[in-house]
């Protein structure tokens, strides 16, 4: 499925979803962003959409389960300080600065730890080489909110590698 | 020198801003594949270097996570299983349910007479004889036509 098929007949699917995902979530920025990262996954997936025979029932299945995703996170607290903490016992730091190995499989652990939605991201933007529109125009966002979340996950690995480099300095 | 590393400073807020272009994001990975950078800067190296080289590796195996949503494979022993587990419970109602001494697998059946509903076991017997008088009746017919037609073919086939 190329890019102009996707937009026909998936991303038309938007104002359908928007409504289902809303009766799950009841918010609006929550809603925007689960259908934004359905649409992100359905892309992912698009070599083999034809091989469903309903591809608005696998778009809606696809909401749903983000959705459930999404309500389940809602119960995570002090997120950052676990986080740092868990990335931290679980590699061997040496008193010394971080090595190329140790950083690359520090920054994996941050980006495990990112919302799908910002994965998704990321990979259309550095893996696929996609600017911020064509982004936007696949998952029926405006730039605004695809900047928002690229930004975010940007900022995240930069704010949980600098504390655990801090953190290290400081032992 | 100092207004360089500005005009690198500011690219590294509109990176983080989500703004860069990808020609400003390519001046950032060479920017930091240098060896001379300033202390200041040097904390974000392994950041980019990340971005440049090994963002793909990570991602690409993390978002094959799709496949989730493909259609699975039929399994062929969940199926013969749960057919099994199906056709034994079939197998008990069958056996089990006749012996039920109140079992009346007629419950709730009706027969419409002239328009009429009619939940009376007799009134369905006697149309059942009628219409089993009529099925004979119509057979025995068919048996004489069928006679009939072989005596003509007979004689047809005695006259050529």
């Amino acid at each position: 499925m190329d890019k102009k098929q996707f937009i026909e007949e998936v991303v038309s699917l938007k104002g359908r979803l928007i409504n289902y995902a809303f009766r799950m979530l009841s918010n609006t920025e929550e809603t925007e962003d689960a259908v934004q990262e359905a649409f992100m996954k359905l892309w992912d997936m698009r070599y083999k959409l034809y091989q469903h025979s309903n591809i608005p029932a696998l778009s809606f299945q696809v909401t749903k389960w983000i959705c459930l995703n999404t309500i389940r996170r809602r119960k995570r607290h002090d997120e950052h300080l676990d986080d740092i903490m868990e990335i931290r016992n679980s590699t061997v730091f040496p008193e010394k600065e971080l090595n190329e190995k140790e950083s690359v499989e520090i920054i994996n652990q941050i980006i495990e730890r990112l919302p799908d939605l910002q994965k998704s991201i990321l990979k259309m933007k550095h893996i696929e080489g996609m600017d911020i529109d064509e982004i936007a125009l696949l998952t029926g966002s405006n730039l605004s909110a695809i900047r928002m979340n690229l930004s975010r996950a940007r900022k995240k690995i930069q704010e949980l590698y600098f504390k655990i480099q801090h953190y290290d300095k400081s032992i | 020198m100092t207004k360089a590393y500005k005009y690198i400073e500011e690219l590294l807020e509109k990176f983080f801003n989500g703004d860069t272009t990808f020609e400003e994001e390519r001046e950032l990975y060479y920017f930091f594949q240098q060896s001379k950078i300033p202390e200041h800067l040097k904390r974000y190296r392994s950041i980019f270097n990340y971005f440049e080289d090994n963002i793909s590796d990570k991602l690409d195996i993390d978002l094959s996570y799709s496949e989730k949503w493909q259609k699975k494979p039929l399994n062929i022993k969940r199926i013969i299983y749960f057919s099994g587990v199906a056709a034994a419970i079939l197998l008990i109602v069958y056996v089990l349910v006749p012996f039920r001494s109140d079992y009346n697998p007629y419950t709730e059946s009706y027969i419409v007479v002239n328009g009429i509903k009619s939940y009376n076991i007799h009134d369905a017997e006697s149309i059942e004889n009628e219409i089993l008088a009529e099925i004979n009746r119509r057979e025995a017919e068919l048996d004489n036509l069928e006679i009939e037609i072989d005596k003509y073919f007979d004689i047809r086939t005695e006259h050529d």
